[in-house]
């Protein structure tokens, strides 16, 4: 279980996270909803610890992550799906799964066998650099490589952008695969009907803060909130 | 004939900027800091090298021992100064520059101010002459060759074949997300700047035998070594190979043939490069 509290981050002189605090459960999805420049990306990076929390804390079973720097948070469990992919380039297929493999204390753990199982694009392609991959290839390169580190938690940032329907929906399915071998999954979206379809519980940021949460069949029966901090 | 001997000058040339481009490529590539002191590492790598062939009088372990000293010097540099300026550009290139004037004048009070050239034991100040055909060729020429293309080869395999390449590739495209992958990403960095360091010691120890070695060369070398990476593309290894083939013949076929034009040779790639493909030959620009 991953919990956040009052969490407060500036992106250089601009005070983006202001409070912040949700609570995400293992072998469920937690998605935070919001419009463009709320701090859903401020709030993934400040989890990473690639951007610091000036306030707050980060809970992950006990361990506080905030304050510690990127690689240890990774070790500690918690593997990042990024906005806009971020594949090694001039890495091969197989190099960016291999690359941060690791065990994780895992009872069943992720191997480059069962990622290639889940993704069999992958195993046709093992041998091609990231750079050649297809964008829904490459999301698909990106979660394998996030799993192959056997998290708890598993953040994803907007891994719907830029993709056809098609792979939006290959997207969904995995989260609730994912979900249910036990992974904890931190889901940041704006595609809507992505979020709503996977998760269990839902939070909106605005401005920099949680203004509301609940399920998804909730949020479904708000239509004044989703208008209101959506748009939708 | 003489178009043969000046080939291999030249490639002998190329031989020693590809050593000490490719640290300078390499750190650039996973660190982001251009190390103007990487020169002054070459500076001091042929002079401990010309110290301890003079008091031991083996040339193969002037190079170990110079190689040794400057990684070490690297590494204590990048731990102790380079590691808290990290990201700040402007901080690391007046510390790298810094660090220059500090080296040369610790090199200029120990080996003063006069140039040397390594005189080398035994075989190595020998020639041989060139199977196939009546080439005579300098012994030292031919290990500079030689070394040089065996790195090369060590290199190749390291980046291409082992994990911790697999990291210093993947650090060249997205150095923070590999660290997001539980990377120890500043150990990586202290670990390729030895390295680089290493490899600008090696070859100012192949280099002073073939160039002179005094005040000033390392400058001449650092000037060398940031055409050949422009040439070839920063931070790609491949473009240091090729960069360094090009700068080496090109710089040499100049001296030779139309000396008043040598530095014309030599930078009108660069500005042909610039014009054309400014993210050099093999390099690939950052989106």
């Amino acid at each position: 279980m991953i919990t956040v509290q009052n969490l407060h981050t500036y992106r250089g002189l601009s005070y983006v996270l202001q409070g912040v605090g949700l609570t995400a459960e293992g072998a469920s999805c937690t998605t935070i909803l919001g419009r463009n420049g709320m701090g859903k990306t401020t709030l993934v990076e400040t989890v990473m610890g690639l951007l610091p929390a000036r306030e707050g804390s980060i809970d992950l079973d006990g361990n506080e992550l905030a304050g510690k720097s990127p690689y240890q948070i990774a070790r500690q469990g918690v593997a990042l799906v990024p906005q806009g992919r971020r594949v090694f380039s001039s890495l091969t297929v197989e190099e960016n799964l291999t690359l941060g493999a690791r065990r994780g204390g895992s009872a069943n753990p992720w191997t480059l066998e069962r990622v290639y199982d889940l993704f069999p694009n992958l195993s046709r392609r093992r041998r091609n650099r990231g750079s050649d991959l297809s964008g829904g290839e490459q999301q698909m390169l990106v979660i394998g490589r996030a799993v192959m580190t056997n998290p708890r938690v598993l953040v994803m940032d907007e891994p719907s952008e830029g993709l056809a329907p098609v792979i939006v929906d290959l997207v969904g399915t995995v989260i609730d695969q994912l979900r249910q071998q036990g992974l904890c999954v931190l889901l940041v979206e704006q595609n809507y009907g992505l979020a709503v379809d996977v998760a269990d519980k839902i939070y909106i940021l605005s401005g920099g803060q949680i203004v509301w949460d609940g399920t998804s069949r909730e949020l479904e029966q708000s239509p004044d909130v989703r208008h209101e901090h959506l748009g939708v | 004939m003489q178009l043969l001997v000046q080939t291999l000058n030249g490639l002998t040339l190329a031989g020693i900027m590809f050593l000490v481009s490719s640290g300078f490529t390499l750190v650039f590539g996973v660190m982001r800091v251009a190390n103007l002191a990487h020169g002054a590492f070459y500076l001091l790598g042929g002079y401990i090298a010309f110290s301890t062939v003079q008091v031991i009088g083996n040339f193969f372990l002037g190079v170990l021992v110079a190689a040794v000293t400057t990684a070490v010097l690297g590494l204590v540099l990048e731990r102790t100064l380079i590691n808290r300026i990290r990201g700040n550009v402007m901080a690391e290139v007046l510390l790298t520059l810094g660090l220059v004037f500090v080296i040369d004048d610790v090199a200029l009070a120990i080996w003063g101010g006069d140039p040397l050239s390594l005189k080398l034991p035994g075989l190595l100040a020998e020639s041989s002459t060139l199977p196939g055909s009546h080439l005579v060729y300098p012994n030292a020429r031919l290990l500079i060759l030689g070394v040089a293309v065996l790195v090369g080869l060590g290199l190749y395999y390291l980046l291409r074949r082992t994990r911790v390449g697999a990291i210093v590739r993947a650090g060249v495209d997205d150095r923070e997300m590999v660290g997001a992958m539980g990377i120890n990403v500043r150990l990586v960095f202290t670990a390729v700047f030895a390295l680089g360091a290493l490899l600008a010691g090696m070859g100012g120890a192949l280099g002073a035998t073939v160039l002179t070695l005094g005040p000033g060369s390392d400058a001449t070398i650092l000037t060398f070594a940031l055409v050949t990476v422009i040439v070839g593309g920063l931070g790609s290894f491949e473009g240091a190979v090729l960069g360094s083939l090009i700068v080496g013949l090109l710089s040499n076929y100049g001296e030779a043939y139309f000396p008043s034009l040598a530095h014309f040779a030599l930078f009108a790639p660069l500005v042909v490069v610039l014009l054309i493909r400014p993210q050099g030959v093999l390099g690939r620009t950052t989106a």
